[in-house]
């Protein structure tokens, strides 16, 4: 019965290069600055807090309002835990800063200020927003490869390199690429702060420039270099490849290979440009922008997945109807 | 326009056409559910096999086919999902927005509306939940017996390597799962192991047999878990049940059903973060003996998961 789906998954059907939808038909995005740019408020840059007060008396606000808070929770709940007290510090930082900053409750801004002082008051790293500390010991090279060298090793051989080659342009034998490729994971899942993992993801998107490892090309056609560096600067375009990608592995089909095949362009380059967008989206995160690509996204998987399942003889309940 | 309010003497139509609607809706959920099945049951044994020959260490053939059917059990979801939205909630919406409170069918539309909101939220939802769980959890089945043969292999190699320099005998001590660099007690020239490729992927598979040995521990935590919204449900059900009642003996009886049950509430919270403690020390502690190099970063993760507990 399910004899042609499995046969389309296990790549015994030919069919599968035709009829790529790639027009865009959704209008731009309605990003309204405008209210916010209207602000006389100015900000530190780095830190988004306003420049008219100082950080410490913020910070120290936010913990007078939150422990008068806190004590009177807890003289009525004898349950109440420290994920509490961090929810309400939470809260009142947020209430704070909105009051202080003349900035409405719910605005975007208020996401941007969290992600710009994620590390200092969640513990957490935000792409685009760490920097690299060399007093930090998970940070510490391993046989001489830093995370950033770790990174654009990776991103050379998900092109498609080989990691024999990639391991001689760093001057490294294989074993050694071997237990780096074993000790970074680990510092990765050892790190409850995600700085070393967040690190990796911004030094992956800056990869394909390290000076030892540019002269290694991946076969890269004209037509992928030019697909990659439109999808640099197109953001409909990467949505759309990440939709198409998204639905070729949900009808059983490797999505990167896919993505290969098609437009030439390799599983590291487009995850560097995955993150390099996922960055600008942090430091500018804007809701409406990002549910319009959302929606694009959306709408591309469904032609793409459409397309596919045509190929692969329609979807197992099409014959049902209500 | 359909008579909605006229004195209804006997059923009206549209009432009739509102119990067929229903009825068509539980028929195509019972075809999707027979679709799913289907597909599921024909899936299992073929990407059973498929995981079991799939000779590459990362399981890809198997990863893409089971993501394909996962893919059309999505599919089924959509449909389903879809189709509850346009054609019976706005359907249902629409009728009750026409029909007065006082009329004897307002809230048999309700009552009609909430069955085919239960038949797709509880019964339709749980299968295609216990489908893709089925889908999702296809193991190999022997992660015990491939452990034993890396630890056999382990066994029979441990004496037997041997320095390409002078020949000496080299003591593999531990189960390396990366190539490693060995130095020969004799001439001191240092020497490659270079592990089978079953070796190689000791890391995950100690990781998957640690999880499937402290399997009951988590199911632990997690019936616990459930519970906890098993009683909330049923304290909230009790209260429903009581909201016109005026009769303070039957008050006071079902307040007392709610408090006992809120007390079980509270424990269950209390419990379930000490038993998800229980499941994380015994698995990082059962992986750690499974794959020992592994145990400083093991306790490192012990540490920062206990701490987001």
């Amino acid at each position: 019965m399910f004899k042609k789906l499995f046969g389309s998954i296990l790549g015994n059907d030919e069919n599968s290069q035709e009829n790529i939808p790639q027009n865009n038909s959704m209008s731009e995005p309605q990003t309204d600055y405008e209210e916010e740019e209207d602000q006389e408020v100015q900000f530190n840059p780095e830190t988004l807090h306003g420049i008219h007060y100082l950080e410490e008396d913020f910070d120290d606000e936010v913990a007078r309002r939150s422990e008068k808070w806190i004590a009177q929770e807890k003289a009525e709940d004898p349950n109440f835990s420290s994920k509490d007290e961090q929810n309400v510090y939470f809260n009142y930082r947020r209430d704070v800063y909105c009051e202080w900053n003349n900035i409405s409750k719910g605005s975007d801004e208020i996401i941007r200020f969290e992600h710009a002082n994620s590390m200092k008051y969640s513990g957490v790293a935000t792409s685009g927003f760490v920097k690299a500390d060399d007093n930090n010991p998970l940070l510490e090279p391993i046989h001489g490869i830093s995370l950033k060298d770790y990174a654009a090793m990776a991103v050379k051989m998900s092109s498609g390199v080989d990691y024999l080659d990639v391991c001689k342009a760093m001057g490294i034998e294989p074993a050694i690429w071997e237990e780096i490729n074993t000790i970074w994971p680990q510092r990765m899942a050892e790190d409850e702060t995600w700085t070393v993992t967040t690190l990796y993801g911004q030094y992956f998107m800056e990869g394909a420039d390290h000076p030892k490892l540019n002269s290694l090309q991946t076969n890269v056609s004209d037509e992928g270099k030019a697909n990659l560096e439109r999808m640099k600067v197109d953001e409909y375009f990467y949505h759309e490849l990440t939709g198409a990608r998204q639905a070729a592995m949900e009808y059983g089909m490797d999505g990167a290979q896919w993505i290969l095949e098609n437009f030439g362009i390799g599983l590291g380059d487009f995850q560097a440009v995955a993150m390099q967008y996922m960055t600008e989206r942090n430091k500018n995160y804007n809701s409406s922008d990002i549910a319009h690509y959302i929606n694009y996204q959306e709408e591309k998987q469904k032609e793409y997945a459409e397309r596919f399942a045509a190929e692969q003889g329609g979807n197992v309940a099409d014959d049902v109807e209500f | 326009m359909f008579g909605f309010n006229k004195k209804e003497e006997q059923t009206p139509d549209w009432f009739i056409e509102a119990t067929a609607t229903r009825d068509r809706w539980f028929n195509f959920l019972e075809k999707l559910e027979q679709k799913l099945q289907d597909l599921c049951q024909e899936s299992l044994p073929v990407l059973q096999e498929t995981l079991q020959t799939d000779t590459d260490l990362y399981k890809r053939q198997f990863g893409l086919m089971q993501s394909g059917i996962l893919g059309q059990i999505e599919n089924i979801r959509e449909k389903a999902y879809e189709t509850h939205d346009n054609k019976i909630n706005h359907y249902y919406a629409d009728l009750t927005r026409h029909i007065e409170p006082s009329s004897p069918f307002y809230k048999a539309i309700y009552d009609l509306k909430y069955e085919c909101s239960d038949r797709y939220h509880k019964t339709f939802d749980e299968k295609l939940q216990y489908w893709r769980n089925k889908i999702n959890n296809i193991s190999e089945g022997n992660l015990e017996e491939k452990y034993q043969n890396i630890v056999d292999e382990f066994e029979g190699l441990k004496d037997k390597f041997n320095c390409s320099q002078c020949g000496a005998n080299i003591p593999i001590t531990k189960m390396y799962f990366i190539t490693a660099y060995l130095t020969c007690p004799s001439c001191q020239t240092q020497n490659t192991f270079d592990p089978s490729s079953k070796a190689k992927g000791l890391e995950q598979l100690g990781r998957e047999l640690a999880q499937e040995r402290t399997a009951h521990l988590k199911e632990n935590h997690n019936s616990e878990k459930n519970k906890e919204r098993e009683l909330y449900h049923e304290a909230h059900n009790l209260k429903l049940s009581y909201n016109h009642q005026t009769d303070k003996k039957t008050v006071a009886q079902k307040e007392q059903q709610i408090a006992e049950l809120e007390k079980q509430r509270q424990e269950s919270i209390a419990n379930a973060p000490k038993l998800y403690e229980i499941y994380l020390k015994a698995f990082y502690s059962e992986w750690s003996t499974l794959v020992p190099d592994l145990t400083e970063h093991n306790n490192k993760r012990l540490q920062n998961d206990l701490e987001r507990i």
